[in-house]
C-alpha cells in the first residue's frame, strides 16, 4: 500500500522519538497530509494551548500520493496551531523534503513538547538523532541547510527548517524546504522556532509501493499527458504563476498600497514579460524554471538580480540565481506596497527564503506600516529612519532584510499586522481575517473570494477555495456560496491526497485524483468519497477553531472591504456583500446562524 | 549503431521521474535511491544534472568482473548484470570511472543502468525531453 | 475599425507579428464582438480566458452579442485562478 505505516513521535522536552503504527482509521476517513493532519493534531493537543507553548503539537505529514510517480507528488503539510491567527494552522509546500520523508518510512512526523536547548532532528530511515543544533543556532535557513549536508557528508540529505525568522517568533514565519520552497502561511516556523527545532534532516531509502501498479501506472501516463497537452499548463511552465497578474491587473482586482484600489500603475514592470526581457546592459531577470518532487510542470521561477542595482551593488553573496517571483510575491512586494522595480523585489524574495517567512503577509504588514507612516501615526523615530513611503523600493529592500534577523522595527513587523496596528491605536489599518493577511485578490472585486477570506480556517487565504471563475463571470455576490463552500471541499481533498493543488488549473480533472487514489490504496476512492472527506476535514478544522475559542464573529472581513466601495475596475463601485452572502453559506454548511456546527452536521460526517 | 541516452541537462527541471520510473521498472517499487539513474543538483539547486551509465566502449566494470557476470548485450549495446553470477564484490564499482554501477545492499549485488531492454523509462517519463533515446547526432553523421 | 488590444500570458503570441510589447492596434471589420476579436486572432474561442472591455470584464452573456466600437480597448487575459 502507498501508506508506510508508521509514524514518527517525537517529543522534544523528553528527548525520545519513536515510531508507531499509523492509524489506519483515521487514513481511511481523513486521507492524508491536511486531513489526516488535522485529525492528528486534534486528538493530540487542546486547541486553547498557547500557539508558541511548549503545548502546542507540530506536524509533518505526508498524503497517499506522496513520494509516487502521480505528477506533483512532493506535497506534505505542516499542521500546528498558528500563533499569527490563535487557529489551526495548515501550510503545505513542494520541494523534495516529503517525499524523502515517506522514503524514510515514516507517514507522519509528529513533534511534541519544546528541548531546552536548540536541536535538530537527523533521520536516516530507521536511525533517528536528535542532535545538537548549536553550530547552525541563529543563522538562515540557506545556511543552516548547507551545514547539515556537509556535516553529515550527505548533498542528498533533505532539510526543512525555520531560518532566524522562526527562532525569533516571527508571527508569520515559514517553514523552509530545499533552499526555496515553503510551507508559507500562519507561522508555523515560528512554532517550530519555539519548540527550538531549528531543522528535520531527512534521508530514505524504501520504496513507496502502491496497492494495484498497473492501473496506477495508467492513471499516472492518462495524468501525466493531461498536464502535457494543457495550454494554462504550458502557461504555468513558460510564465509561472505570475502570469495572473496581468489579468488581475486588467480586471481591477490587484489590491494596490493596502486596499486603496484594485489596479497598480507599476504592474508591467513586474510582470512575467518584465522578468523576461533582456535589459540595456544584457541582464535578464529570469535564469530558468523549477520543478518539486515529480512535478511535470515546473512553475517555480529561478532569477538573479542586476549587479548594478543598489540591494546587492556591494553584496557580492547575493550575485547568485535563487527563488524568483511567484505570483503572490510579485503581488505582495509590488502592488500591495506600491513598489515596481523587480530587482528590488527579487531581493526581497530572497529574504523570505533566507531567513524563513511569508512573503504575503510580510508584504499585507509593511503596507499597513506604510498607511501607518503616511497618515502621520509613525514616523522615522519609530522606523529606524527609513521613510516608509509607499512606493519606496528601498524601505522594501531594507525591512525585508530587518523582519528577517529581528533587528529594529523588523521586530515590530514581524508581529503581523494585526498586533501591529493595535500596538500603534488603529486597528482599522490592518488588512487581515482572523489576524492573516491578505492575498492578492480584492473581496470586493471577487466577491466569492471575499467569503472565502471570510470563512478560511486559516485566516486570509487564497489556496483553500477557488471561485474565480465564478467571480469573472458576475461581479455580485448572488450565488457565490455554494461555490464558495463546494469548492472549500473539494479543495481540502486535494490539500490531503499529497499532490498539488495547482494541477487543477493545468489539466487535471477532479477525477484524476480518484482514479489515482484508487489504484494507490486498498480501499475505494471515487469524487463522491473525495468530496465527502473534504468536507469532514472541513468541519474538523472549524471545530478545532472553534474549541480554541473563535466564533462566528470572526467570519469577517476588515471595514475597508464591507464599506469603502472600489473606485476602478470592473467591479467599481462595490463593497463585499458578506452579510448576504454569509448567512446562505452557513446554512449550505449546515451550521447554526451564528456558526456553530449543528449535532445533525456533526452525526452526518461521523465527528 | 545503437540507440543511447542522450542528456541535455539545460533542459532539466529536476523533477524526478525518471529516479522514479528507473526504480519502478527495476523494483516495482518507487525508490529514488535504488534508481540508475541520478539528479545531482548544482549551483544551490539552480542547476541539474541527470547522470548515468554512458555503456562506454571499455567497459571497465566488464572487464574488472571475476565472476563473468557482466556482459553486454549485442541488441542494445547495454552492459548488464546477470545476478545469477554476481556475487557482490564490489570490484566492477571501483573499477567503473564514472560511479555509476553500485553496490544494492537490498539483495547483495549490484545494479547499472541497462537500457530496460531497449526501452528505458526515464526517457518514456522524461516531461522535458531532457533524457531522450536515440542516435545522437554526430555518430548520425559519422554513419 | 481599430482597436486596441491587450493580452496576458500566451495570448500575446495570438497578437500581429511584430507587435512589440502586449498591446496592439488591430483593424477587425464594423459589427465585431469581443468574442469576435479573439477568433479574428486566430485563439481558441471555447477556451477559458478573461475579456475585459474598456475597463469592465465581459460577462459570458455579452461576449459574443454587443459589437465593439471603434476606438475600443479589448483585453485578452488568461483565466483567474489561485497561485
Amino acid at each position: 500500500m502507498a501508506w508506510q505505516g508508521q509514524i514518527l513521535r517525537v517529543n522534544l522536552t523528553r528527548g525520545t522519538a519513536e515510531p508507531e503504527p499509523l492509524n489506519m482509521a483515521w487514513a481511511e476517513a481523513y486521507m492524508g497530509e491536511r486531513g489526516l493532519g488535522t485529525k492528528y493534531l486534534w486528538e493530540n493537543m487542546d486547541p486553547k494551548a498557547d500557539a508558541l507553548g511548549p503545548e502546542n503539537v507540530l506536524i509533518f505529514a505526508t498524503g497517499p500520493l506522496t513520494g509516487t510517480m502521480a505528477p506533483t507528488s512532493g506535497r506534505y503539510a505542516v499542521l500546528c496551531k498558528g500563533p499569527l491567527t490563535n487557529a489551526i494552522a495548515c501550510s503545505n509546500s513542494g520541494g523534495k523534503f516529503g517525499a524523502e520523508l515517506k522514503f524514510a518510512g515514516y507517514d507522519l512526523l509528529l513533534v511534541e513538547g519544546r528541548s531546552e536547548q536548540p536541536v535538530y532532528l537527523n533521520i536516516v530511515d530507521d536511525k533517528v538523532e536528535i542532535l545538537s543544533a548549536a553550530p547552525i543556532w541563529g543563522t538562515s535557513v540557506w545556511h543552516t541547510e548547507d551545514w547539515i549536508k556537509e556535516h553529515h557528508r550527505d548533498p542528498l540529505i533533505k532539510v526543512a527548517s525555520c531560518g532566524e525568522a522562526g527562532e525569533q517568533l516571527v508571527r508569520f514565519a515559514c517553514v523552509v524546504n530545499d533552499l526555496h520552497r515553503a510551507a508559507g502561511r500562519s507561522g508555523v516556523g515560528a512554532v517550530m522556532g519555539s519548540k527550538n527545532l531549528k531543522a528535520v534532516a531527512v534521508r530514505g531509502t524504501r520504496g513507496v509501493n502502491v496497492a494495484d501498479p498497473a492501473r496506477f501506472m495508467e492513471a499516472v501516463r492518462d495524468t501525466h499527458k493531461a498536464l502535457a497537452e494543457n495550454e494554462s499548463r504550458k502557461e504555468l511552465t513558460e510564465l509561472g504563476t505570475n502570469a495572473m497578474i496581468d489579468a488581475m491587473q486588467e480586471f481591477g482586482g490587484l489590491p494596490t498600497r493596502n486596499f486603496e484600489t484594485v489596479k497598480f500603475e507599476g504592474t508591467e514592470k513586474i510582470n512575467p514579460a518584465a522578468m523576461w526581457e533582456t535589459r540595456a546592459n544584457g541582464h535578464r531577470n529570469m535564469v530558468t524554471n523549477k520543478a518539486c518532487f515529480g512535478c511535470t510542470i515546473a512553475c517555480g521561477r529561478v532569477a538573479h538580480i542586476d549587479e548594478t542595482h543598489f540591494s546587492i551593488v556591494n553584496r557580492p553573496e547575493y550575485r547568485v540565481a535563487s527563488g524568483g517571483l511567484e505570483y503572490e510575491t510579485a503581488f505582495a512586494f509590488g502592488p500591495m506596497v506600491g513598489v515596481d522595480d523587480l530587482d528590488a523585489l527579487t531581493f526581497a524574495g530572497y529574504m523570505t527564503n533566507e531567513h524563513g517567512y511569508d512573503p504575503i503577509s510580510f508584504g499585507g504588514t509593511l503596507a499597513a506600516a506604510m498607511e501607518l507612516f503616511e497618515k502621520g501615526i509613525i514616523t522615522e523615530a519609530d522606523t529606524d529612519g527609513i521613510a516608509l513611503n509607499f512606493g519606496s523600493a528601498e524601505a522594501l529592500t531594507v525591512m525585508a532584510e530587518k523582519v528577517g534577523t529581528g533587528e529594529g522595527f523588523g521586530a515590530i513587523l514581524g508581529m503581523g499586522s494585526r498586533l501591529m496596528c493595535e500596538k500603534y491605536g488603529h486597528p482599522e489599518i490592518a488588512m487581515h481575517v482572523k489576524g492573516q493577511e491578505f492575498a492578492g485578490y480584492d473581496g470586493r472585486a471577487l466577491q466569492g473570494m471575499g467569503l472565502g477570506y471570510a470563512t478560511s480556517n486559516r485566516g486570509a487565504c487564497h489556496l483553500k477555495h477557488a471561485v474565480f471563475e465564478e467571480d469573472m463571470e458576475d461581479i455580485s455576490g448572488n450565488g457565490k456560496a455554494k461555490p464558495c463552500k463546494d469548492s472549500q471541499d473539494r479543495i481540502a481533498a486535494v490539500d490531503s491526497t499529497g499532490l498539488c493543488l495547482f494541477v487543477m488549473d493545468a489539466g487535471f480533472e477532479y477525477g484524476h485524483f480518484a482514479r489515482l487514489l484508487d489504484a494507490d490504496l486498498e480501499t475505494e476512492w471515487s469524487e463522491d468519497r473525495m468530496l465527502e472527506t473534504g468536507e469532514r476535514i472541513w468541519n474538523l478544522e472549524r471545530r478545532f477553531n472553534l474549541a480554541a475559542g473563535l466564533t462566528g464573529a470572526d467570519d469577517t472581513l476588515p471595514k475597508r472591504l464591507l464599506e469603502v466601495p472600489l473606485r476602478e475596475g470592473s467591479a467599481e463601485g462595490k463593497v463585499n456583500e458578506l452579510g448576504r452572502m454569509l448567512p446562505e453559506y452557513y446554512a449550505l454548511r449546515g451550521w447554526t446562524e451564528d456558526g456553530q456546527i449543528t449535532n445533525d452536521t456533526m452525526e452526518r460526517l461521523g465527528l | 549503431m545503437h540507440k543511447s541516452l542522450i542528456i541535455d541537462a539545460d533542459k532539466c527541471t529536476s523533477c524526478l521521474q525518471c529516479e522514479m520510473a528507473c526504480s519502478y521498472q527495476h523494483t516495482g517499487t518507487f525508490n529514488p535511491a535504488r534508481s540508475r539513474i541520478k539528479i545531482f543538483e548544482v549551483e544551490h539547486g539552480i542547476r541539474a544534472i541527470p547522470y548515468t551509465c554512458t555503456q562506454c566502449a571499455e567497459a571497465w566494470c566488464m572487464q574488472a568482473c571475476p565472476t563473468s557476470a557482466i556482459s553486454r548485450n549485442a541488441e542494445t549495446g547495454a552492459v548488464e548484470v546477470t545476478d545469477s553470477k554476481c556475487v557482490g564484490c564490489k570490484v566492477c564499482t571501483v573499477a567503473c570511472p564514472y560511479g555509476t554501477i553500485n553496490y544494492n545492499q537490498d539483495n547483495g549485488k549490484v545494479i547499472k543502468c541497462d537500457l530496460c531492454g531497449g526501452d528505458p523509462q526515464c526517457a518514456v517519463a522524461c516531461p522535458t525531453d531532457a533524457i531522450i533515446y536515440g542516435v545522437p547526432v554526430a555518430d548520425e553523421q559519422a554513419a | 475599425m481599430k482597436i486596441t488590444v491587450k493580452t496576458g500570458g500566451l495570448f500575446t503570441r495570438l497578437l500581429p507579428e511584430g507587435t512589440r510589447g502586449n498591446t496592439a492596434d488591430i483593424d477587425v471589420p464594423g459589427g465585431t464582438t469581443p468574442l469576435g476579436v479573439v477568433r479574428h486572432l486566430g485563439g481558441d474561442v471555447d477556451g477559458r480566458f478573461l475579456l475585459v472591455l474598456n475597463g469592465k470584464a465581459v460577462p459570458p452573456s455579452e461576449r459574443d452579442a454587443n459589437p465593439l466600437g471603434d476606438g475600443d480597448h479589448l483585453s485578452v487575459m488568461p483565466p483567474l485562478k489561485g497561485g
